[in-house]
């Protein structure tokens, strides 16, 4: 029988607010990105603006870890579980900055460059958001293997960063006079690349909530 | 180097030493409780050396009786017996009208007449036969050596007489009896009440520890002392109340005072600080969160003393009242001041009666010059010592109930 | 869930001094003498309606104390002096014209052993209510009160039982049980978990975050982790070199945890004395 009735409700709460958090921070780059895509300042203004709200976020759930922590006294997983939803917390604030990158471009960037790089900018992103929620669940269920399999994913989103790369200096070479434009475009390619890195670091904790053990998950070609 | 010497030898040694100084302190009280039993026992047993006055075979040349017929019977004793005794026993009931049986019993009384005229103790009676019966061949023609049990039936429901094969401990036990039930009703009630108010209601200040040292002072006072009080107090100074004139009981032999009551009333007093001491303890056992949880429900002090208080302790309060009560069973001394009778063949009937007991008439026997006194003395304190013993008996399984009732409910 | 509202509110609240609290109980200028000895000094303390208070302090802090001031047990003790004032919903109780056993019945009281009286599970709650000129239907009452204090479902088919032979934890929880048969509004707990193992302690923990729906819980406790499992406000009780036992903080229990004003509470709840 569960005795400890009143702490585990806290602790769901918690659980529940990172999954809020994460669908937030997906929802965030995805109209990030649609700004950008779009040109659409309207959008991109209220990227900016909820970002703040991901930032409480963040810190109203790290408060309540902290006074989770305090008054409760977890140990053993209970207490590497709310270690880890710190983690996670932070790393999912860090990619709401990447949607509000996204959104500080929109009407910034030249058509052309978006043909070209949009694309790829889409595809990373889709791609990364899908593996934040999954990455997420794997951690309600406590799914350490599942998470690995996420991390090792992130390869994918490595090599479109490398080919958007490498096709944005190829123009630049040809066309010099196109670099003010298009080196914003770089940006956003690294800014999105790291996606991949952070849901990485969140699979880590996850392996650690779930093992106790610290595993390096980004062996990949970095 | 370590600082330690254990020394587990010697140790031991010492502890070994105490073991055996302990033990040998029980086997001694063992060995004098054990002492004091057989030579109790010893008086109460043994050979005796019985004469008749007139031998049945001068009656009949067959000196079997059962052979005559009630005839003959009555002819015998009419020709044994004075006219007036016969004259008595015609007017108690008619000899044509009694049995076979009561009539010869009329003339092993009146005409054969046994009488003991030697007795010897248990351990004589075992070890020395022979020369009992060599003795008895000699020195005591005529008599017939048997074996008596001086505690017996007739011993237990005679009265007193003032012959030592026909004398009996009814009127005493009865009296022992009476005075302990009265002892009982006066002290228990007001030795608990008074242990109560002391324990839970009094306040500690310079007035009850005065009572409480003064308490503890009286469980120490010699009993002759309780006695003299009892003397002034009760068969004197409320005479009108023990000798029940009060209330029309005055039986004309008693009006002095020196009643059943009067005894009962001097016993409790005399038992009184020791059941108050004892129940006082009793009460201080009972934990102090049991009170507090009664008074944190809103409890009064009387609710708590009442359901919790007093059961949880009453198997306590009657283990030392039983060991009050014990002793004063066995008091002589105040009994003897107030004024026992000695020689009373009367059995109590009421509370106004005269009384004895049985450590007075086992006193009073001890005190006679025939040596079979002395016998019936032991049997009568083997009586007293079952007494006690059926009634510490009693009263331990009636606290045992108590107790397994307060644990296992 | 997370509204823009909420997440607002999360940002204030944790500055708000909140002054619209109802308080059940005030324990103005409170001192305690046993005899000549000075127990407790000057201790201001409130307990707020269907909220859980913690008196967390060392040993001999007085904490015990003040607690028992609340019902008046203190005064079964010999030689026991309390001063100043004790409002029970506005009535100054500390007054030898009201009534202390109608003020136990109000403020009940579970102790640090459990002590269930050596009668049926049954009695042991009934009593309580009969004493009281309980007139309804007591099966129900008993039910009731077996139900509200998590033990029911365990002893329902034994309640003729005796209520010693039941655990220590199930012990202390009928004992919670017996305090509520008589519908009081506080309930007082001095160290209700202390003698239980770590199991029956968390239970106590749920039940008593369960009672103070409908109850006002003060609780004493020498384990400040419980103190902040369970409490809604604390207040940390020390002794001075007079060893006089005094109030050093008071406060919601989150604040006091996290960021408490006073260096000797945060040496405390750190473990670096008591």
């Amino acid at each position: 029988m569960d005795v400890r009735t009143h702490f585990h409700r806290e602790l769901n709460n918690i659980f529940q607010q990172v999954i809020i958090m994460g669908e937030m921070v997906t929802d965030l780059l995805g109209k990030g990105l649609e700004s950008l895509l779009t040109a659409n300042e309207i959008l991109s203004t209220e990227v900016i603006k909820n970002d703040q709200l991901i930032d409480d976020l963040q810190l109203k759930i790290e408060d309540e870890c902290t006074l989770l922590i305090a008054k409760e006294t977890p140990v053993a997983t209970e207490l590497r579980e709310i270690l880890t939803v710190i983690k996670i917390v932070s790393e999912l604030e860090r990619l709401g900055d990447h949607a509000k990158h996204l959104a500080k471009k929109a009407g910034k960037v030249s058509s052309e460059g978006l043909k070209i790089a949009g694309p790829y900018l889409q595809d990373m992103t889709e791609f990364g958001c899908q593996m934040v929620k999954e990455a997420l669940e794997s951690f309600i269920e406590l799914d350490s293997t599942w998470a690995k399999e996420i991390a090792s994913r992130d390869n994918y989103i490595d090599n479109k960063y490398y080919d958007l790369y490498d096709r944005l200096i190829e123009i630049i070479k040809e066309k010099p006079y196109k670099a003010e434009n298009l080196v914003p475009l770089l940006f956003l390619n690294r800014y999105l690349e790291r996606i991949g890195d952070r849901v990485t670091n969140i699979c880590e904790c996850i392996v650690y909530s779930k093992t106790n053990k610290h595993v390096e998950l980004n062996h990949a070609q970095d | 180097m370590s600082n330690f010497k254990e020394n587990v030898e010697t140790r031991y040694k010492i502890s070994n030493l105490w073991n055996v100084v302990f033990t040998t302190a029980t086997v001694i009280s063992v060995f004098m409780l054990i002492l004091l039993l057989l030579n109790i026992i010893n008086g109460a047993f043994g050979y005796v050396a019985i004469k008749n006055t007139i031998e049945p075979t001068e009656l009949i040349n067959s000196g079997n009786l059962d052979e005559l017929n009630e005839i003959q019977l009555i002819e015998l004793l009419e020709s044994h017996l004075s006219r007036g005794l016969i004259r008595r026993f015609n007017f108690e009931k008619p000899l044509k009208e009694r049995s076979n049986t009561e009539l010869m019993n009329l003339i092993f009384e009146r005409i054969i007449e046994p009488r003991i005229v030697k007795s010897w103790n248990l351990k004589e009676s075992i070890l020395e036969k022979n020369s009992i019966l060599h003795y008895a061949e000699k020195e005591l023609p005529g008599a017939h050596i048997q074996f008596r049990a001086w505690l017996n039936s007739n011993f237990l429901i005679g009265s007193q007489a003032s012959i030592p094969e026909l004398a009996g401990i009814r009127t005493a036990i009865l009296g022992s009896l009476m005075i302990i039930l009265l002892t009982i009703t006066f002290a228990f009630p007001i030795g608990v009440g008074a242990a109560i108010y002391l324990e839970e209601y009094s306040v500690d200040n310079m007035f009850s520890r005065f009572v409480q040292v003064n308490i503890y002072n009286l469980s120490g006072v010699p009993s002759i002392i309780y006695g003299l009080l009892g003397l002034a107090v009760f068969v004197r100074g409320m005479e009108p109340l023990t000798s029940g004139a009060m209330f029309g009981y005055g039986d004309p032999t008693t009006t002095n005072g020196r009643t059943v009551l009067a005894a009962g009333m001097t016993l409790a007093l005399l038992i009184l600080p020791i059941i108050i001491i004892n129940a006082q303890e009793a009460l201080r056992a009972v934990p102090q969160t049991m009170r507090q949880a009664s008074y944190g429900i809103g409890a009064t002090k009387w609710q708590t003393i009442w359901t919790h208080v007093l059961p949880h302790s009453m198997d306590r309060i009657m283990t030392g009242t039983i060991l009050a009560v014990s002793r004063a069973i066995g008091e002589t001394a105040p009994i003897v001041v107030i004024g026992a009778s000695t020689f009373i063949s009367v059995d109590p009937s009421n509370i106004f009666s005269k009384f004895t007991t049985l450590p007075i008439q086992i006193y009073q026997w001890t005190s006679r010059p025939q040596p079979e006194f002395r016998n019936i003395a032991a049997a009568a304190i083997l009586v007293l010592l079952i007494l006690l013993l059926a009634m510490n008996g009693f009263a331990i399984f009636t606290r045992n109930k108590i107790s397994n009732n307060r644990r296992s409910n | 869930m997370s509204s823009t509202m909420e997440l607002k509110m999360h940002k204030e609240e944790r500055n708000i001094v909140k002054d619209d609290r109802k308080m059940i109980v005030s324990l103005k200028n409170l001192n305690v003498y046993y005899g000549n000895f000075h127990a407790v000094d000057n201790v201001n303390l409130n307990l707020e309606k269907n909220k859980v208070t913690a008196l967390i302090g060392p040993s001999g802090c007085g904490k015990s104390t003040v607690l028992r001031s609340i019902n008046r047990m203190n005064e079964l003790l010999p030689e026991t002096r309390v001063t100043g004032e004790i409002l029970f919903d506005g009535v100054n109780i500390n007054n030898p014209k009201i009534d202390a056993v109608a003020v136990r019945r109000r403020i009940g009281m579970v102790f640090q052993k459990p002590n269930p009286f050596p009668k049926s599970i049954y009695e042991n709650i009934s009593w309580g209510a009969k004493i009281n000129g309980y007139k309804g239907d007591m099966d129900e009452l008993v039910e009731k009160s077996l139900r509200k204090a998590a033990l029911w479902e365990e002893v329902k088919d034994k309640l003729k039982q005796s209520a010693m032979r039941l655990s220590g934890g199930q012990q202390q929880r009928l004992c919670i049980a017996r305090t509520i048969a008589v519908e009081p509004e506080i309930i007082l707990m001095d160290e209700p978990a202390s003698a239980l193992d770590p199991i029956a302690t968390a239970r106590i923990e749920e039940l008593i975050y369960e009672l103070k729906k409908n109850y006002t819980i003060a609780i004493v406790t020498h384990n400040m982790h419980q103190a902040g499992r369970i409490s809604d406000y604390t207040s940390f009780l020390l002794i001075n070199e007079d060893r006089k036992g005094h109030l050093v903080e008071y406060g919601v229990t989150d604040d006091l945890f996290l960021n408490p004003k006073d260096i000797r509470t945060e040496e405390y709840i750190s473990g670096k004395f008591g």
